[in-house]
């Protein structure tokens, strides 16, 4: 136990940047643009539908007492779930290149030895590095989330006393935040979890290639891609990665559909009608009942074992 | 004492070049062995062998354990120290430090700090920030403070200057090694460790063609200076190697009586890296 948490944190070390200076810094960016959107902006003037000229404290005011609480609360709480959107981009991008270095880098800089020299089986520091990706990092991500989130809280709640509206009933009330932030929890968990053969290839590519592994994952497959469609005319290599990409989009919607759901009353008519018909997402009881999730496991957990045993039986241990 | 290590007939191929070719050799605990050869001989690939980073045809076992298969239980009582400086560029010296005691059981920490004192080294630096020299300090550092069974080094200072290579060595021999340890060395500079060691091997061509205790080397290996008059009988001993030194022949036996040689001219122990030569050239011949 003790030398799988000194592997977690030797991921951490290593890989600082990706999994807390990437998403901090675009939550910095929110935080920033929020920050200039209602503070230094907030001066100017504002037309509505060219009648009427008011700064955006009034129009606070005006939101405070004119719109509501049922729809200040979807508002708020649709506002804050969507930071999701920007962080999950985050997290894939972090995490996919994570991947591709995590088997790759220390047979490119020869540190390989270091770490074998050590007690540490191949499948342990593989592990570590699965772990990583599929656990430590959506966590991170989510952490990072949440201090963005309450950041812009805090700069909508001075803005809130700035135009003399309550700021407890415009944005903490309706905000449901513990909801919203599990809700974002889980979404991030369950679209890892779709992700998992992807992590499992792109980790049996790290651990496989000889060079630049961003090219020896992502050519070939686009290769296959094409030689399918011409060769027997089918796409089943490329419906398979885009059902992927599909149910990780979904389980970022499921909780939109949720919480649009939890607001029918305040909805308009039709749009209500829509979600009530196909375009309300699964749930993430449907997402985890789905057998394609758990082949999905069953295959990224083949071919990580594929990266354990190529990097504890390859000849050259580089 | 039963031997920790003991290789039966190890072959290994790399297509129609035979890096390893029916090598057998024993080592018993406490003692230093030195593994001399040229570039390519197969030096590295029987190091790699012992410590199961690389399949091979034949018997191996260390500590009783089938490197390849059990390389797991093996890496607890055996460390190593590749050619080169290998410390990932990334990780700072408090880091790398943190690692070792995180997953070694055998590391000692105030062991560590002790070697690092002597240094220049700074906890907070990140080793890419280290001279070349000092990240190897900081590797035999962080190795010579786990408490191993079997110590394998391969160039353990290839490329850095004399003062540090004496002093390793030094420190090597006076406060690492004991009755119970044993240490494996590769190096070019044999004439710096042959003090050190208790055991010779030579490899060439993947063929051990010398295999000795030290001891046993210094009974059976004379080098001559031969005087003049005595050149022909000399010769016709059929020495293992002649060399000349101001116009005077060096002749080195194999296998002769100290008493026979010495009155030929003054008789004395060659040293490792003339011993190497000669066997080298004979082995070429």
């Amino acid at each position: 136990m003790k030398t799988f948490l000194t592997l977690l944190k030797r991921e951490y070390w290593e890989n600082k940047t990706g999994l807390q200076w990437v998403p901090m810094i675009i939550g910095g960016i929110a935080v920033f643009g929020v920050f200039l959107g209602v503070f230094v902006f907030s001066t100017s003037n504002v037309q509505i539908n060219g009648v009427g000229s008011h700064d955006l404290t009034s129009l606070f005011k005006l939101y405070d007492v004119s719109v509501d609480p049922r729809a200040k609360a979807i508002g708020v709480q649709m506002g804050i779930y969507s930071g999701i959107f920007s962080f999950g981009v985050v997290l894939a991008i972090v995490g996919f290149f994570y991947c591709l270095g995590a088997l790759y880098d220390d047979r490119k800089d020869r540190s390989i030895l270091f770490w074998k020299s050590m007690p540490v089986s191949d499948s342990m520091t593989v592990l570590s590095k699965v772990v990583t990706v599929m656990v430590v990092a959506p966590l991170f991500v989510w952490v990072i989330l949440q201090l963005t989130t309450l950041a812009i809280m805090i700069l909508g709640t001075l803005f809130a006393w700035i135009s003399d509206a309550s700021a407890w009933h415009n944005i903490w009330q309706p905000s449901n935040l513990f909801v919203i932030a599990f809700y974002q929890l889980q979404a991030l968990y369950v679209a890892t979890l779709w992700a998992a053969p992807i992590i499992g290839y792109l980790l049996l590519v790290s651990s496989w290639t000889k060079k630049v592994p961003f090219l020896v994952a992502t050519v070939p497959v686009i290769l296959v891609i094409i030689a399918e469609s011409i060769v027997t005319n089918t796409a089943y290599v490329v419906s398979y990665i885009g059902e992927r990409f599909v149910m990780i989009w979904s389980a970022y919607i499921t909780p939109v559909g949720k919480i649009a759901g939890d607001f029918s009353d305040v909805i308009d008519d039709d749009v209500s009608e829509f979600i009530e018909e196909d375009w309300l997402p699964l749930s993430f009881g449907e997402h985890l009942m789905d057998m394609d999730l758990w082949f999905g496991l069953a295959f990224g957990a083949v071919l990580v074992v594929g990266a354990i045993m190529i990097r504890r039986y390859r000849d050259e241990a580089l | 004492m039963s031997n920790i290590l003991e290789a039966k007939g190890l072959n290994k191929r790399y297509g129609s070049f035979k890096a390893l070719d029916n090598v057998s050799f024993e080592l018993a605990p406490g003692r230093i062995l030195g593994l001399i050869g040229p570039n390519g001989a197969g030096k590295t690939t029987l190091l790699k062998s012992v410590l199961g980073l690389t399949p091979f045809e034949g018997e191996l076992n260390i500590f009783g354990l089938d490197p390849h298969k059990q390389r797991d239980e093996l890496m607890q009582r055996v460390c190593f120290i590749a050619d080169v400086a290998v410390l990932p560029r990334w990780i700072k010296v408090s880091q790398a430090i943190d690692f070792v005691e995180g997953v070694h059981p055998r590391f000692s920490r105030e062991l560590c700090e002790k070697y690092l004192e002597q240094t220049k080294i700074k906890r907070n630096s990140r080793v890419k920030a280290l001279s070349k020299g000092m990240v190897v300090q900081l590797h035999l550092a962080l190795i010579m403070a786990i408490d191993a069974d079997l110590l394998i080094l391969d160039e353990p200072t290839l490329g850095l200057d004399i003062l540090f290579r004496k002093s390793f060595y030094e420190q090597l021999l006076n406060d690492y090694f004991d009755d119970n340890r044993t240490i494996i060395i590769t190096t070019h500079q044999v004439e710096e460790i042959e003090h050190i060691l208790s055991d010779l091997i030579f490899i060439q061509d993947g063929k051990i063609v010398l295999d000795d205790s030290m001891d046993a080397i210094a009974e059976s290996y004379f080098e001559v200076m031969v005087e003049k008059e005595f050149e022909e009988a000399a010769l016709a001993m059929k020495p293992m190697n002649v060399r000349e030194v101001f116009g005077q022949k060096v002749c080195l036996f194999n296998g002769v009586a100290k008493e026979q040689l010495q009155e030929l001219g003054k008789v004395r122990k060659p040293s490792v890296a003339d011993l190497f030569v000669a066997k080298m050239k004979g082995e070429a011949a």
